[in-house]
């Protein structure tokens, strides 16, 4: 099964992923001779929801917007106009935890998306959390990595943000 | 040997930050359905905002429960409202297709598609037509399922279809919830 497992993995990995220019370790992309142009001026607003949690692993989900950051800006975007926020309710909200809350609940295990959401944070990618989720979970604000913000809901950032012009991206 | 894998992981992922709904209240429009909980929250609602918000349901509700969707559409009204926007400010509507449709059906043809059951989400589906909340169902799915305008709770809407309802309210200003 760890065989099957593996040339799955090799099948659907990008052959030639580039690192960077924004995030370098992850969010890997492949170039592309696109025929999609991305207009002059342009600016991108665009949010992803995430519930799934992956314990041992970058959360996928997140690591996507930096690889949506990272394919932008490698194609002419400044990094400035490409504007990506993540919205998490569920499970996932436990990658977005202070090592120590993190460690405390998962049996002493460590966070392997932290590094990966601290970088990202720093670089102005906006991680919101559900609070109706975190209050059911009893995550507690103080319980957040710096800099990860809380809203009413998932349900209420997702309009916010659509209503300030973030496309939903759907997948 | 794959099953013990995703038990692990569901352990792992599971038990300390399993839900706790104690900290959760009654909101201020309908009490009894979509409990809230207070949030210290970041995410400014700019003054003036009108919230029109569409939700998308397909998975069937297990005969005996309360749709979790159709709960968190009543959570999503109930919480605005209590963070101070102005009842008339949160528009809601739910599209249903696929299997989703039996939660809008009546007692009668609730029963007669699951054994006699009663319909659990019948009664926050009453609630949330009687405060403007829209219910749609798509034509195509109840037509693909024998569901008849009479086999409705009274006040659920029919479209052609959900994506044909989807975007006439997204044209109307409406944004798309992701869950």
């Amino acid at each position: 099964m760890r065989a099957a497992l593996l040339a799955l993995l090799l099948l659907a990995s990008p052959v030639a992923a580039v690192d960077g220019p924004v995030f370098k370790g992850f969010g890997t992309h492949t170039p592309v001779e696109h025929d999609v142009a991305i207009p002059k001026g342009m600016v991108l607003r665009h949010v992803y929801d995430v519930t799934a949690a992956t314990p041992g692993k970058r959360n996928p989900g997140f690591e996507t917007a930096a690889r949506f950051i990272n394919s932008h800006v490698a194609n002419g975007m400044a990094e400035r106009d490409v504007a990506v926020a993540v919205v998490v309710h569920g499970p996932a909200i436990a990658e977005l935890t202070k090592p120590e809350v993190y460690a405390a609940r998962s049996n002493g295990a460590v966070n392997a998306s932290e590094a990966m959401v601290r970088e990202m944070l720093a670089r102005g990618v906006r991680f919101i959390v559900c609070g109706q989720a975190a209050n059911a979970m009893g995550v507690k604000k103080a319980d957040l990595l710096p800099g990860v913000e809380l809203a009413i809901s998932a349900s209420s950032a997702h309009a916010i943000l659509q209503a300030q012009g973030y496309t939903l991206n759907p997948f | 040997m794959l099953r013990a894998a995703v038990l692990v992981s569901m352990l792992i992922a599971a038990p300390a930050f399993a839900q706790d709904r104690s900290g959760f209240g009654p909101g201020p429009v309908l009490p009894d359905v979509g409990p809230i909980a207070p949030v210290e929250s970041d995410v400014a609602i700019p003054k003036g905002t009108v919230f029109k918000i569409a939700f998308d349901l397909a998975a069937r509700t297990q005969p005996g429960q309360l749709s979790r969707q159709i709960e968190t559409a009543a959570r999503t009204l109930n919480m605005h409202v209590a963070a101070g926007v102005p009842r008339k400010d949160v528009h809601i509507v739910l599209i249903f297709h696929g299997p989703s449709s039996f939660d809008l059906l009546n007692e009668a043809a609730y029963g007669a598609r699951n054994d006699g059951k009663a319909n659990a989400s019948a009664d926050a589906v009453k609630k949330l037509l009687g405060v403007g909340v829209e219910f749609i169902l798509c034509g195509q799915s109840a037509a693909s399922q024998g569901i008849k305008k009479a086999d409705l709770i009274p006040g659920v809407k029919m479209s052609l279809s959900a994506i044909t309802a989807h975007a006439l309210y997204q044209q109307r200003g409406y944004t798309l919830n992701p869950f």
